[in-house]
């Protein structure tokens, strides 16, 4: 059991209504590890960790060879198994800290709700254990806080209640969908190196969804890029910093602004709009193009890194 | 937005002056009617109210055609109506929010179940319906009740409903399905707190338009128990008296109005109170 990777995810297929929004996606979380996932708007990585937890919506077609996590197959156990799952061995937390608490409870009935759900824990002893979360994220007042309703607070704490409420069941891996995207960037660096120093006190596996490269790095052992659906490139972080695989991770990271005064240089043209066209979906925009494109290109392994481009053949 | 300013200012004190005038009648009637509502007195038969020529100072609003005090029988109306209304509008409101939170938050089959439920109810007149019903099943305060709560229903069950199904998109519902919080508690702690509010003033609405319907039963005769005065059945028993006796028909149905008035005030108020926006 110990031994089965926290998440693991073989060939998932998504669609919406008949569109296909995810085709094909393989990764996999170790226990402790953290991934960080990386593409733009509507590459699928959303609906990818949607699914893992079964909370996707009732309009989208979901198959995989595999969907496990800690061993379980997600699409398969019962409603209760699946409520001890989520929180209990894993948690989300979402983009939008203001609309993701329940504006109608107050922080400490949010928390101890998820305390109570997953331990059987006495009213009394679950606010204790609250207090004390509220304190681990780093909230300085937590007394006051937890008698709190969610607009009295700051974007920036609800984001750390959420991450409260989001530990109380003790999850051994913690989803993090785009956690900061809607905060400050003051506060996005609070966060971030809040939840890595989280993840590392707790030994919990972390799986970081984001848009954003340069955020996710000091925090993920491993990033996994997508597009169009698809999974381009993964690699050790510092390998796919220093020398990127696919030409889609290069022209990412070449799009970020650099320290020297350059401006990053942008992406020309947009994703495809839906995953018709067979072939690599990236070669419409990709420099290296080549008429083997129109097939789509298996992963190839290059030491750690794989990548699913004809370069690397 | 100087309209809506006003009618927030001015509809909640009328609303509560209407109701409050109502609710004491209703439950002082034992104290404040002078007389029992089945009292008859045939020397003092048709009496017209006391600041009319020929009016006896003992019966304010004058007598009945069996020399029943009018005013007293109104009082203990009050009873009728409002606990009529107040009945009908809460059991209304706990099958429609039911029906409409479940619908909306389910979806699919529930949701066309329910949306089809609604349709036909919408689709039937409602008054020959009801007299249909009580005409099989009898009148009564209870017959009224369950036939009154079959006609507001719908009311909950369309706003609950809509409401429900943008509430099951919100982040929050989500959030909190992803740390496990199951569906039993979704309900009662996520949904049903953010649906309150519209619950509350869609029930103040169908309080009047349930007063309203069940005068309207007394007045067609199909309502409760004719022994027990209710303002329908006295404005039905005054129609015939119209031309003579004015009193026995306008004074209850001034009570209708002015109850029916202030609910649907009070309707008003509500929701331009629990309006954020406001």
């Amino acid at each position: 059991m110990s031994d089965d990777p926290l998440l693991d995810i073989a060939d998932l297929r998504i669609a919406f209504d008949g569109v296909t929004a995810v085709s094909g996606v393989s990764l996999c979380v170790q226990r402790g590890e953290a991934v960080g996932i990386v593409g733009e708007s509507g590459s699928g990585k959303s609906a990818t960790m949607l699914a893992a937890m079964r909370l996707h919506p009732p309009n989208a077609a979901i198959t995989a060879t595999r969907l496990n996590l800690a061993g379980d197959d997600v699409l398969k156990i019962s409603e209760p198994a699946l409520r001890r799952l989520r929180g209990g061995i894993a948690a989300m937390i979402f983009q939008d800290p203001l609309t993701a608490l329940n504006p109608l409870m107050t922080i400490k009935s949010q928390i101890t709700e998820v305390l109570r759900t997953h331990q059987k824990m006495s009213p009394r002893s679950a606010k204790i254990e609250a207090i004390d979360l509220l304190t681990s994220v780093g909230i300085n007042d937590p007394k006051s806080c937890a008698q709190k309703y969610p607009h009295q607070l700051s974007g920036g704490m609800r984001q750390r209640v959420m991450i409260a409420a989001a530990l109380a069941g003790d999850p051994a891996l913690l989803i993090a969908d785009e956690p900061t995207t809607a905060l400050d960037v003051t506060v996005q660096a609070e966060i971030t190196r809040l939840i890595a120093t989280l993840q590392r006190e707790r030994g919990m596996g972390l799986v970081w969804v984001t848009h954003d490269l340069a955020l996710m790095a000091g925090v993920v052992d491993r990033v996994v890029v997508m597009y169009a659906g698809r999974v381009m490139e993964t690699a050790r972080v510092s390998a796919l910093y220093a020398a990127p695989r696919h030409p889609y991770t290069a022209a990412l990271l070449r799009s970020l602004p650099r320290l020297d005064g350059q401006r990053g240089r942008t992406l020309q043209g947009a994703p495809p709009a839906s995953q018709a066209a067979p072939g690599c979906p990236f070669a419409p925009r990709c420099a290296h193009r080549m008429t083997k494109c129109e097939e789509m290109p298996p992963m190839f392994s290059a030491g750690e890194t794989q990548a699913a481009c004809w370069l690397m053949a | 937005m100087s309209l809506r300013r006003s009618q927030k200012n001015i509809a909640g004190p009328i609303s509560a002056v209407l109701i409050c005038a109502a609710l004491f009648f209703a439950l002082a009637a034992p104290i404040v009617a002078p007389y029992r509502p089945t009292d008859i007195n045939l020397r003092q038969r048709l009496l017209p109210p006391s600041w009319e020529a020929g009016g006896s100072a003992h019966h304010l609003l004058g007598t009945d055609n069996v020399g029943r005090d009018v005013a007293s029988r109104m009082i203990w109306g009050a009873r009728i109506s409002l606990s009529v209304g107040f009945c009908a509008a809460f059991f209304g409101a706990v099958i429609g929010s039911t029906l409409g939170l479940f619908a909306g938050f389910f979806g699919g089959s529930t949701d066309r179940a329910v949306s089809w439920l609604i349709d036909v109810q919408l689709a039937f007149p409602f008054t020959l319906f009801a007299i249909f019903l009580l005409a099989v099943f009898g009148g009564g305060f209870v017959p009224v009740v369950a036939v009154l709560a079959l006609a507001t229903w719908v009311n909950f069950a369309r706003v609950v409903r809509s409401q429900a199904m943008s509430l099951r998109a919100q982040n929050f519902v989500l959030a909190a399905r992803a740390v496990g919080v199951g569906t039993p508690r979704i309900f009662w702690r996520y949904l049903l707190p953010a649906v309150l509010p519209s619950i509350v003033v869609v029930g103040s609405f169908s309080a009047a338009q349930a007063i309203l319907t069940q005068a309207a039963l007394s007045f067609l005769g199909v309502g409760v128990d004719p022994s027990i005065p209710s303002w329908g059945a006295m404005l039905d028993l005054g129609r015939n008296y119209l031309q003579t006796a004015w009193w026995m028909a306008t004074f209850p149905g001034l009570a209708i109005a002015l109850t029916v008035l202030g609910a649907n005030l009070l309707g008003d108020w509500l929701s331009l109170r629990l309006d954020p926006r406001g």
